[in-house]
């Protein structure tokens, strides 16, 4: 097949980390070197003690090699991150707005370069503990009256990787709601697509 | 020599127009400069194999014109290049500036990024926007165009970069960083076509009945789904619709309970959408209305904002 099963339904979290990659970040390069002229841009020039902004990939091909160090972004701090978790649990209602790409990037930051962050392990539990009680917000959400009736959900502020590990589930189910819902206004526009709903509503 | 690297100091804040200025100037300089080292690179290999006795002269000589066998063809591709990189430039720059203009005219100035966004970033969203759909959406041609193009020079660039002996360790670690970003670019290209082949294998018989879907293929696609959907057919044919009955053969026959043979891409699968503008309230099926505000994610029917993702006011995620 030319799109693999596993990949049809969403993006993967490899790949939604691919994408996060693109984003920009600051670098101190250990090194110095003129510019250079990639499809995407310009970077540099590298001269040690200034910074310099690059896509994050690039900042981490270069930290493998030990010739930069990366600047962590603005949020990647306990004070920062603290703040943030204690406004997640008093939001009871909603999700807090949080950087796009948080949870990729910080996973990429604190494997390759955690010497760079101050205080990894710290950060570690805090973005764990962020992503815990998002998840069990989540997992709330879900089981309240009326979520999986209509095929409309509004999830302002959670993340693509987060919103990812929903999906083929959400879509599943609303698929499922739909074919039981009475035939009727639901006539136009209704596909037949095999992978979802299809089957059921040929044999009821 | 200085190809793709910018040596020079040139302001990336200089308008577009000022910038593609410099790079033919550069390329020129660079091809002279190469050429004066290669005269004295001849002349440092011809001394030495001078001083050599006995059997090096054969291979100084056929190293010799090895070089100048690498040499000139590149001579002949920096010119080749300039040319084309200008007149890519050139219409990177036009195109940049009309999407520009439309913004203005049409929209908000404050809420799109688009024109900001370099090609790489546009190619991240369009693959995004293809996996995340069911529907087909429109092939990006002049995007891929321009990366291929791209991609296609920084190729031949590092090729001859390489094999060039006087290539420095500095140009040899920036080859590598642009083949990295190469192989990212190759892959994205790559899965985005991969996802509306299967899109288009899926609903073959859909897309060659239904004209309007046509504007939305490339070449290329059309015809892969026409010669697709005739295997299939075929192969059909041949395995079992020629021993049923004449009344059971058809292959786009519609059930008494309005179900088609045909696939067609299922518009009622939820998307998720990131709202870059305010796309006004949307009507659900159960009368209830649904405001699209504004940096709002939402999870709805592909069909009730169809259109917003088209004009790209949500993005799909």
């Amino acid at each position: 097949m030319a799109l693999p099963k596993s990949l049809v339904a969403t993006l993967t979290p490899d790949e939604l980390t691919f994408l996060a990659e693109e984003d920009r970040v600051q670098i101190v390069p250990l090194f110095s070197m003129t510019r250079v002229r990639l499809l995407s841009g310009i970077y540099g020039p590298f001269q040690p003690p200034s910074a310099t902004t690059v896509p994050l990939w690039l900042a981490l091909s270069l930290k493998k090699k030990r010739k930069c160090r990366i600047v962590p972004p603005e949020w990647m701090s306990a004070d920062r991150l603290q703040a943030l978790l204690k406004d997640e649990k008093e939001n009871a209602e909603g999700f807090e707005p949080l950087p796009r790409r948080f949870i990729e990037t910080s996973k990429v930051l604190l494997d390759l370069a955690s010497d760079d962050l101050y205080s990894p392990t710290m950060l570690r539990s805090l973005l764990k503990d962020l992503r815990e009680v998002r998840q069990a917000k989540i997992r709330l959400g879900l089981q309240s009256e009326g979520v999986m009736r209509g095929s409309y959900l509004q999830v302002t502020n959670l993340t693509p990787l987060e919103l990812s590990e929903l999906k083929p589930f959400l879509v599943k189910a609303m698929g499922m709601m739909q074919s039981l819902e009475p035939r009727g206004d639901e006539e136009e526009g209704q596909g037949n697509d095999g992978a979802l709903g299809g089957y059921t509503q040929q044999s009821i | 020599m200085s190809s793709f690297f910018d040596d020079d100091d040139e302001d990336e804040s200089l308008p577009v127009a000022r910038r593609q200025a410099g790079p033919p100037q550069q390329w020129g300089n660079g091809a002279k400069a190469s050429s004066s080292r290669s005269l004295s690179r001849e002349q440092s290999l011809v001394s030495e194999s001078s001083l050599e006795v006995g059997g090096g002269g054969t291979g100084s000589r056929s190293f010799l014109t090895r070089l100048e066998s690498t040499i000139s063809p590149r001579r002949g591709r920096y010119s080749e290049s300039i040319g084309l990189d200008s007149v890519l430039d050139g219409e990177d720059a036009a195109h940049d500036i009309g999407i520009g203009h439309e913004d203005n005219d049409e929209l908000d100035l404050d809420l799109d990024d688009d024109p900001d966004l370099d090609d790489v970033q546009r190619m991240c969203r369009v693959w995004v926007k293809e996996r995340g759909t069911v529907d087909i959406m429109q092939w990006e041609g002049d995007l891929m165009d321009t990366l291929f193009d791209k991609l296609e020079q920084q190729a031949k660039m590092v090729n001859t970069l390489r094999s060039d002996p006087q290539t420095s360790e500095e140009e040899h670690f920036k080859l590598v960083l642009v083949q990295t970003e190469m192989e990212r670019v190759k892959f994205l290209i790559r899965s985005y076509v991969r996802t509306r082949l299967s899109k288009i294998e899926k609903y073959c018989q859909y897309i060659l009945s239904t004209p309007t879907v046509h504007p939305l293929l490339s070449g290329a696609e059309m015809s892969h789904a026409k010669r697709y959907a005739e295997l299939l057919h075929t192969h059909f044919q041949h395995s079992v619709l020629d021993s049923l009955p004449e009344w059971l053969r058809g292959m786009e026959d519609t059930y008494g309970d309005g179900m088609s043979m045909v696939a067609k891409p299922n518009k009622n699968v939820p998307v998720l959408i990131y709202c870059r503008k305010d796309c006004g309230e949307i009507t659900l099926e159960g009368g209830e209305a649904a405001a699209l505000a504004k940096g709002t994610t939402h999870l709805v029917k592909y069909n009730l904002v169809e259109s917003w993702i088209n004009l790209g006011w949500a993005e799909v995620l």
